[in-house]
């Protein structure tokens, strides 16, 4: 309801020129870091989506590893390419995300929290128990994606370069979809629910579900995120979506802000950015994101995206106290 | 068949009983005054019938149908809409805004349409908020339009609460105490637009109210409730002249 697009209007080819840009100039290294930051953006604005309704859900990050694994079983067991199974893998994560509302639905706020990190840390001890999954180990020897175009030949995704622009295509068509989503009537319903839900409830919202669409859209999208890592790095095993992964991405978004569909972004970036900065520090990193964590939580309460809206009057009174001179 | 009936409605929380085998006949175009001490259970009564609470026993029967386990959000499409005793509003949307989402039912969207949907969801959009503002002309404060609710005085809050539960087109509309905080003028003027509302637009009313005056001036019969029971029902004359009505508010 009501913000102004212009200010991305005239960013927007600068930032599309950046980014068709980047692969050539970067180091393979920072190449790769920059797929994992788009597959990071996609499950952190998915998150967010369905912070939207209040739910905070710690089963994120294993429904990601849902669509890593469905994905990784169906293109090595059935031999099927990554264009069939990243749907399929998707919508693998949002069936079983709809079987854990079955009871997380009852829940709300905390307990809905803790009941969240319960049934996800299920799924992934059940991908380290049945042998499909690959137990411990994981899986491995995930294939690349390859596109046959007639006339064309076969394009071969497995290189970082064009890797790299398709996730910055699927990355964008995700985005695109979740802003969508977010500039909706949906979006107003869930909102509804989060601040007044008497109020929801006695307009005709169906609370429960709309909670259910809003967890289902953002599961399908964590679920697409999965994906484009395990074809990417080739290898998957269920330590990479346990509950430090699931804390990080907390960490991101709560820094970041979630009230508006920037905030996640720019707490993925600032994360991924510090990562590198800090990378000599090594294992204090845990030490330095907990420490960011409670000085957001005292100083900047709505995250970062609320940052310029507390630095005007900061820099209004600069300016007036430069014109007094 | 009355619009509403209301048969052995009870509702129990552990021990303690707050709907106690309540039987009420309701007619299409009253308003009916539903008065009570504290605690007597008015607003619980209101809850049960707007699906927000579930009764221990009993049936609600709206048109002649079971509507007894029926959710919030399905009563509401039933036609039956509330206010609440606290003011319920987004509080960072403007006024305006807040009525918009009280067409939730009634934009004419499916959900692919409101995410995906180009001119004709643009089209329908304006047609809600126009819709959104005619019902604030009608309750009398389109001068708010484009305030925060949240900044609102309360006397224009009650009004705009009533203003988003009228955007269901409820045809049964449950008012619960609408005029608290509000001086004699104000809550004349309120109970006259509620009128003017059940005149214009043929609604049935339920009116719970603390201020004797507005509810003896508008309602031409009245229930009683006491400690979840039912007491007395009547005419204003009746109901101000009847014994156990006078001990209950009197004698505590």
């Amino acid at each position: 309801m009501g913000r102004n697009p212009s200010r991305r209007v005239i960013s927007l080819p600068i930032i599309a020129v950046v980014l068709i840009t980047l692969p050539f100039i970067l180091s393979r290294y920072y190449v790769d870091l920059t797929i994992v930051f788009f597959a990071h953006i996609i499950l952190a604005v998915s998150f967010r989506l369905i912070t939207t309704t209040g739910d905070f859900s710690l089963a994120h990050v294993p429904l990601m590893g849902m669509g890593a694994y469905t994905s990784a079983i169906i293109s090595k067991q059935l031999g099927w390419p990554f264009w069939i199974s990243l749907p399929l893998a998707a919508l693998a994560s949002t069936l079983v995300g709809l079987i854990m509302l079955y009871p997380l639905l009852r829940m709300k706020a905390f307990a809905f929290f803790i009941g969240s990190y319960a049934i996800g840390e299920a799924l992934r001890l059940s991908w380290i128990r049945i042998g499909i999954f690959g137990c411990h180990r994981g899986i491995s020897g995930i294939s690349h994606p390859l596109l046959s175009i007639p006339c064309l030949g076969v394009l071969d995704f497995s290189g970082a370069t064009p890797y790299y622009f398709l996730t910055l295509v699927i990355t964008g068509l995700c985005l695109a979809i979740m802003y969508r989503i977010e500039r909706s009537r949906i979006s107003d319903s869930f909102k509804a629910i989060h601040s007044e839900e008497s109020l929801a409830k006695s307009v005709g919202i169906n609370v429960t579900a709309y909670r259910l669409l809003a967890f289902e859209m953002g599961t399908f999208f964590a679920g697409i995120s999965g994906v484009l890592l395990a074809h990417y790095f080739g290898h998957i095993d269920p330590h990479q979506f346990d509950l430090t992964t699931g804390l990080y991405l907390l960490i991101w978004v709560v820094v970041g802000g979630y009230t508006t569909f920037a905030g996640p972004i720019i707490g993925v970036t600032f994360f991924t950015l510090l990562g590198e900065l800090m990378r000599p520090l090594g294992a204090w990193m845990p030490l330095v994101y907990g420490c960011i964590l409670i000085i957001s939580l005292l100083f900047l309460p709505d995250g970062l995206e609320g940052l310029p809206k507390r630095l005007v009057p900061l820099i209004q009174r600069i300016r007036i106290k430069g014109g007094e001179k | 068949m009355a619009l509403l009936e209301l048969r052995g409605l009870r509702k129990q929380f552990g021990g303690l009983v707050a709907v106690n085998d309540i039987d009420l006949d309701l007619e299409e175009g009253e308003i009916r005054g539903l008065i009570g001490p504290n605690g007597s259970g008015k607003t619980t009564l209101f809850s049960l019938i707007s699906g927000f609470l579930r009764p221990t026993r009993g049936k609600i029967i709206w048109r002649g149908k079971d509507i007894t386990q029926k959710p919030a959000h399905s009563i509401v499409k039933e036609g039956i809409a509330r206010t609440f005793q606290l003011t319920t509003l987004l509080k960072d949307m403007t006024a305006l805004q807040n009525i918009v989402i009280g067409f939730h039912l009634h934009t004419g969207m499916g959900l692919f349409e409101q995410v995906f949907g180009g001119s004709g969801r643009r089209i329908k959009e304006s047609a809600v908020v126009k819709k959104a503002e005619e019902l604030l002309i009608a309750m009398g404060i389109e001068n708010i339009k484009d305030e925060l609710a949240g900044a609102l005085p309360h006397g224009y809050q009650r009004e705009l609460n009533i203003a988003v539960s009228l955007a269901s087109n409820p045809a049964l509309l449950l008012l619960d105490e609408p005029t608290t905080g509000m001086n004699p003028v104000e809550t004349q003027g309120l109970m006259d637009k509620i009128m003017k509302l059940r005149d214009e637009r043929g609604i049935t009313i339920i009116l719970v109210e603390h201020d004797m005056k507005a509810v003896m001036g508008t309602c031409k019969k009245i229930t009683v409730l006491d400690f979840g029971k039912k007491i007395a029902e009547g005419t204003p004359e009746e109901v101000s002249k009847n014994e156990e009505v006078i001990e209950a508010y009197l004698g505590r």
